[in-house]
C-alpha cells in the first residue's frame, strides 16, 4: 500500500510548518524522517497520520485521499504512535493492546475471535507477552514503548507511523525498539519514524528524509545522503561522517559549532 | 477487564434487561393522567359520623365547582371527613360549617381544630398522613400551593382536592362562596360574608373620611423592612378602607410576594400617619412596633411622635387570610379612629 | 487492587479466560450492591410517616383489597423509589462521563455547571407559568442541560477542546448559572419557601408523573452513554492516540457532553439540584470494577441508584412527618465516604 504525499502543506495559524512537500513511500519501506527542531518533521508525520488537516495538498493511501476516508477506515490500515503517550497509566498491557482493536470493532464492541488473535499476535510481535498483566505505570521506558507499539500493531496496520519512538530511552532500550521496528518491517509493515538520532536513522532505516524549515532537504539511502555538506546544510553544524566497519553504514559525528565553513565540514576519513 | 462476550450477555445483560422491562411494564400499569383529576369518591369509612344537621336534599349533589385556581372539581356528596392544608383552609372549612380531621401544624384556629391530627406543614404536607385519614375532601390553599412542586402532588392524591385561599378582600368572599357551594351551606357562608361586609363598612365609618396615609411593615431576620403594596393581602385591607398607601407605586422586591423592600430613607420620606407593624416571630421575640420608635432615624416620624405605631397581629394580616379579616378591619379602625 | 492471575497465552481456548482475582472480588461487591438495592426497596415500601405492616405492603403491591395501603404504596412510595433510583443512576452516569471526558476525577455535573443550567431552565419556566405540566418542565430542563453542555464545549473550544479548559469553563458556568437561579428564586412569588428543597435537592411529591416525564430522555440517554463508553476509553489514552485509533475526538466529546446534559437535566427536573452523587459514585465504581468505562458506567448507575434511594429513605424518616432535603443527606453520606476512600484506599 503506497503512501503518496502530494504538495502537502501544513501550518498553525499563519505559521507554515510544512511547505509543499511531495514524495512517495512504497509498500514495505523503512523510512526515517530527520531534521532539526522546528523543521516540521513531527507536523509532517501528523499530516500523514491524518491527525492534522493540511492547508494544501493531500496524502494518498493507495489511490485514495486519506481525508476522504473515515477516521476508523484509515485507522484500520495506518497506525500512529505519537510522541511520549501519557494516557492509560492504570491499564494493564493486555487492556492497552485491546484498545488497539477499536477501529475494527462494531458498535457494541463485542470481542471476536479475530480480535483475540490479533491481540495475541501483536503482543507476541512486540515481545510483551510476559508483561501482559503488568500495569503500564510499572514498566520501564522501553517496555512501555513496546506495549504502545503492540497496541498500534493490534490495529493490523499496513503502515506504522512513529513520532520519536526512541526519545527519553536509554541506549539499550533504543536498540530494543529499533530492532523491533526492523523485525516488523521485515514482516511486511511499512515503517515511517521521525527520529532525532542520526546514527539510529542511518543504522536501522533504509531511507532517510531530512527536513529543514518545512521542506525536504535530502531524501535517499543513508550511505548516499548522509554526507557532511548536506548534513551541515540541514542541521547548521559541521559534521564528520565515519563508516561503521561492520555494516558499511555511515555514522555522523558532530563537530564544534564554531567551524561552519563548507571547507571545514568536508573533513572526513572516508576512503 | 470485563470481556463483553456471550457469557457476559447471558449472565448480566439479559437479566438486567429483563428486570428493566418488567419494572417499566409494572410502572405503566398503575398511573393517573395529568390535569384535572376525576375525583374518586372513597366511601366515608365505617366510623359513620352522626350528622347533627338535618338530612340534605339529595338534589344538591353531585355538583361541579370551580376553585380559586380555576380548576373544575366534582363533589359527589357532602364532604364529611376533611383535611385542610393551611390555616386559611382550616378557617374556611369551619366558616362553612364543616370540621377537619387533619390540619397543618400552625393552623390552630378555631379552637375546635386543635384536636385534629397534624399532617405536616403547609409548605410540606405529608401526603401519606393525609391519605391515612381517608378524607373525602382535601382543601388546599390557592396562594400557598400554586407552585407545581406543591400543587402537583396534592392534585395527584386519589381524593378530591379543591384549592381555596385568599390574597385579597375579594378573594376571601370568593373563597367563602366556594365553600358554601361545596358544603351546601350557602346560608351559613352568606352570613359570614355579610358579617365581613358589615365589618368593612363599620370600619370605614369609624374612619369617617379622614384622609390618612399608612404603611404596613414587616421585617425579616436581617431587620430589612418590607412594606405591603395593595397587591398584598394586608395592603388590600388598607385599600378597602380608603387609606392611602405611599408604597403602592414601588416595584415588588424581596421574598414576600406583594411587598416591596423599604429602605430607611424611603420610610423617612414617606412619613406615614400610621404604621402597622407586623412581627412574624411569636412571643417572646420583640415586637416590631416597639422596635421602630427606638431606631434613631425614625424617632422624628409622625407615626412615632403621635404614638401611631400599631402592633398588627400576623395571623390577621398575613398568616391566615380568611374570615378573620373582620379582626383586621377592627384593628385598623380602632387605631385610625382613635384621637 | 489485587493483581490479575498470570496468564499464559497458549492456554486453552482464547475466548475463555480464567476469572482474575480482581474480577471475582468485584462480582461479590456488585452482588452486595444489588442485594442492598433490594433491601432499600423493601424498606422504602414499608417505612414512612404511616406505619404499614409487611402484609399491608404485600397487599398494597399486589391487590386493591386495602385502598389505603394500595394508595400509599403505589401512588406515593413505589413511584418515589423508582424516581430516586433513576435520578441517582442519571447523576452517577453523568459524573462518570464527565470524569472521563475531562480526565479530572473531581468533575461532576454540579461542579461543571450543567446542573445549574438545567435548574435555571426549570426555575424560569415555573416562574413564567406555574401551571406548567411536568413533561414541559422536563423538556425545559433538557434544553437547559443541553445549552449548558453546549456553552461548556464552546467556551473551552479553541481549535481543540482541552480537558483543562473544559474544567475551568465549567466552574465559571456553575457560578454564573447558580447566581442566576438564586436571583430568580429570591424575587419570585412562585417559589417562596420550597426553594430550599429545590436548591438542595429533594424528592418530596415525586411520583409516576415524574417517571413518565423523564423516561423519553433517560432511555436514549442511558443507551447513548453505554454506546459511547468504548470511545471514552479511547479518549482516555490521549487526543492523538485516540485520533489515530479512529475516534473523532471533538465530535465524541460533544456527544458525551450532550448525553450528560440530558441525563443531568432529568435528575434536576425530578429532584432539584442534588449534588455529590455524580462525584462519589464513579469513584466507588472505579474501586469495584476499574476504569474501563464499559463496566464503569453501568456500575456507576448502580451505585447512584443505591445512594439516592438510601438518602431519600433517610430524608423521609429522620424527622418524619417532615422531610430533610435529600441533597443534604447525599452530601452528608457522600463526603465522608469519599474522604475515607481517598485517605485509606490508594
Amino acid at each position: 500500500m503506497r503512501l503518496s504525499i502530494q504538495g502537502l502543506s501544513l501550518g498553525y495559524g499563519r505559521l507554515t510548518a510544512v511547505d509543499d512537500v511531495s514524495f512517495d513511500i512504497e509498500s514495505g519501506e523503512m523510512v526515517s524522517i530527520v531534521g532539526p527542531n522546528g523543521s516540521g518533521k513531527s507536523t509532517l508525520l501528523r499530516g500523514l497520520a491524518r491527525l492534522q488537516r493540511p492547508t494544501r495538498g493531500r496524502v494518498l493511501l493507495g489511490e485514495t485521499d486519506i481525508r476522504s476516508l473515515g477516521a476508523r477506515q484509515v485507522a484500520r490500515q495506518l497506525a500512529v504512535l505519537p510522541q511520549s503517550p501519557d494516557g492509560g497509566a492504570d491499564l494493564t498491557v493486555r487492556e492497552l493492546v485491546y484498545r488497539g482493536r477499536f477501529p475494527h470493532q462494531g458498535i457494541l464492541q463485542r470481542l471476536t475471535r479475530a480480535d483475540v488473535e490479533a491481540v495475541d499476535w501483536a503482543m507476541k510481535a512486540a515481545d510483551v507477552e510476559l508483561l501482559a498483566a503488568r500495569t503500564l505505570a510499572h514498566l520501564s521506558g522501553g517496555e512501555r514503548q513496546r506495549a504502545w507499539i503492540a497496541m498500534a500493531l493490534a490495529q493490523q496496520p499496513r503502515v506504522l507511523l512513529l513520532d520519536e519512538p526512541t526519545s527519553f530511552l536509554d541506549i539499550a532500550h533504543q536498540v530494543e525498539v529499533m530492532e523491533l521496528l526492523q523485525r516488523l518491517n521485515h514482516d511486511g509493515i511499512t515503517v515511517v519514524a521521525v527520529l532525532h538520532d542520526l546514527a539510529l536513522a542511518a543504522r536501522y532505516t533504509r531511507r532517510v528524509i531530512a527536513m529543514r524549515e518545512g521542506r525536504v532537504a535530502f531524501d535517499g539511502a543513508p550511505a548516499e545522503v548522509m554526507e557532511p555538506v548536506g548534513l551541515a546544510k540541514v542541521f547548521g553544524i559541521a559534521m564528520t561522517v565515519l563508516t561503521d566497519p561492520e555494516s558499511g553504514l555511515p555514522i555522523p559525528i558532530p563537530r564544534s559549532k564554531a567551524s561552519l565553513t563548507p571547507r571545514d565540514a568536508i573533513a572526513t576519513d572516508r576512503p | 477487564m470485563i470481556s463483553f462476550n456471550g457469557r457476559f450477555i447471558r449472565l448480566v445483560a439479559l437479566p438486567l434487561a429483563a428486570l428493566s422491562v418488567a419494572a417499566f411494564a409494572t410502572a405503566c400499569g398503575g398511573d393517573d393522567d395529568d390535569g384535572d383529576t376525576e375525583p374518586t369518591q372513597a366511601a366515608p369509612s365505617a366510623s359513620a359520623s352522626v350528622s347533627s344537621s338535618p338530612p340534605v336534599a339529595a338534589a344538591a349533589y353531585p355538583i361541579k365547582v370551580k376553585d380559586l385556581l380555576g380548576r373544575e372539581v366534582e363533589i359527589k356528596s357532602k364532604p364529611v371527613t376533611i383535611v385542610a392544608v393551611s390555616p386559611t383552609a382550616v378557617e374556611l372549612v369551619y366558616a362553612a360549617g364543616g370540621k377537619v380531621v387533619g390540619r397543618t401544624t400552625t393552623a390552630t384556629f378555631p379552637e375546635a381544630a386543635k384536636s385534629a391530627k397534624e399532617i405536616g406543614t403547609a409548605y410540606q404536607p405529608n401526603l401519606e398522613q393525609i391519605l391515612a385519614l381517608k378524607p373525602d375532601l382535601v382543601v388546599a390553599d390557592s396562594s400557598i400551593h400554586a407552585q407545581p412542586a406543591l400543587r402537583q402532588p396534592l392534585e395527584q392524591l386519589p381524593v378530591p382536592v379543591i384549592f381555596a385561599g385568599a390574597e385579597s378582600y375579594q378573594q376571601v368572599l370568593d373563597a367563602l362562596k366556594l365553600m358554601g357551594q361545596v358544603f351546601d351551606s350557602k346560608t351559613t357562608t352568606d352570613r359570614v360574608i355579610a358579617d365581613i361586609e358589615k365589618a368593612k363598612d363599620d370600619a370605614k365609618k369609624a374612619i369617617a373620611g379622614k384622609k390618612v396615609t399608612a404603611l404596613v411593615l414587616i421585617a425579616d431576620r436581617d431587620n430589612t423592612f418590607y412594606a405591603a403594596k395593595t397587591t398584598s393581602y394586608a395592603g388590600d385591607i388598607l385599600a378597602q378602607l380608603g387609606i392611602e398607601n405611599p408604597a403602592a407605586s414601588q416595584a415588588d422586591s424581596g421574598p414576600f410576594p406583594g411587598y416591596t423592600t423599604l429602605s430607611a430613607e424611603k420610610l423617612v420620606q414617606f412619613n406615614p400617619d400610621y404604621i402597622f407593624a407586623i412581627t412574624a416571630a411569636p412571643e417572646p421575640a420583640p415586637r416590631l412596633a416597639t422596635l421602630i420608635p427606638a431606631i434613631p432615624p425614625f424617632k422624628a416620624l409622625k407615626a412615632v411622635t403621635s404614638n401611631h405605631v400599631i402592633d398588627a397581629k400576623v395571623d390577621y394580616f398575613v398568616q391566615a387570610p380568611g374570615p378573620r379579616i373582620i379582626e383586621a378591619f377592627k384593628a385598623v379602625a380602632a387605631a385610625v379612629s382613635a384621637p | 487492587m489485587t493483581g490479575m492471575a498470570a496468564e499464559s497465552p497458549k492456554q486453552g481456548s482464547a475466548l475463555e479466560r480464567r476469572v482474575p482475582a480482581r474480577l471475582a472480588g468485584s462480582t461479590v461487591v456488585l452482588l452486595m450492591c444489588v442485594t442492598g438495592l433490594l433491601a432499600v426497596s423493601l424498606l422504602s415500601m414499608k417505612l414512612g410517616a404511616v406505619h404499614l405492616s409487611w402484609n399491608e405492603v404485600w397487599s398494597g403491591l399486589t391487590s386493591d383489597s386495602e385502598p389505603l395501603a394500595r394508595n400509599i404504596v403505589w401512588q406515593i412510595r413505589f413511584p418515589r423509589l423508582v424516581d430516586a433510583m433513576l435520578v441517582g443512576a442519571a447523576l452517577a452516569v453523568s459524573g462518570a462521563l464527565l470524569q472521563g471526558v475531562t480526565r479530572n476525577p473531581l468533575a461532576d455535573p454540579t461542579i461543571l455547571g450543567v446542573t445549574a443550567a438545567a435548574g435555571l431552565a426549570s426555575a424560569t419556566v415555573i416562574v413564567i407559568d406555574p401551571r406548567v405540566p411536568q413533561w414541559a418542565i422536563a423538556a425545559a430542563c433538557a434544553a437547559g442541560g443541553l445549552i449548558g453542555a453546549g456553552v461548556l464545549f464552546v467556551i473551552a473550544y479553541r481549535g481543540a477542546v482541552s480537558p483543562v479548559r473544559l474544567a475551568l469553563a465549567g466552574v465559571a458556568l456553575s457560578a454564573f448559572f447558580g447566581a442566576a437561579i438564586v436571583g430568580l428564586l429570591a424575587s419570585s412569588r412562585t417559589f417562596l419557601q420550597t426553594s430550599l428543597g429545590f436548591l438542595a435537592g429533594g424528592l418530596y411529591g415525586s411520583e409516576w408523573r415524574d417517571f413518565r416525564a423523564m423516561l423519553p430522555y433517560l432511555v436514549p440517554g442511558f443507551a447513548a452513554a453505554i454506546l459511547l463508553s468504548g470511545r471514552l476509553n479511547i479518549l482516555a489514552l490521549g487526543d492523538d492516540v485516540a485520533a489515530g485509533l479512529g475516534v473523532v475526538t471533538d465530535r465524541t466529546r460533544l456527544a458525551i457532553l450532550a448525553v450528560v446534559g440530558v441525563l443531568t437535566a432529568m435528575a434536576v427536573a425530578t429532584a432539584g439540584m442534588v449534588s455529590f452523587v455524580g462525584l462519589v459514585c464513579p469513584h466507588l465504581a472505579r474501586y469495584t470494577v476499574g476504569s474501563d468505562n464499559r463496566a464503569l458506567i453501568p456500575v456507576s448507575a448502580l451505585y447512584g441508584a443505591l445512594l439516592v434511594s438510601i438518602a431519600d429513605l433517610i430524608a423521609r424518616l429522620v424527622i418524619s412527618p417532615s422531610e430533610v432535603p435529600m441533597g443534604i443527606i447525599t452530601a452528608g453520606v457522600g463526603a465522608p465516604f469519599l474522604l475515607y476512600l481517598v485517605r485509606f484506599r490508594e
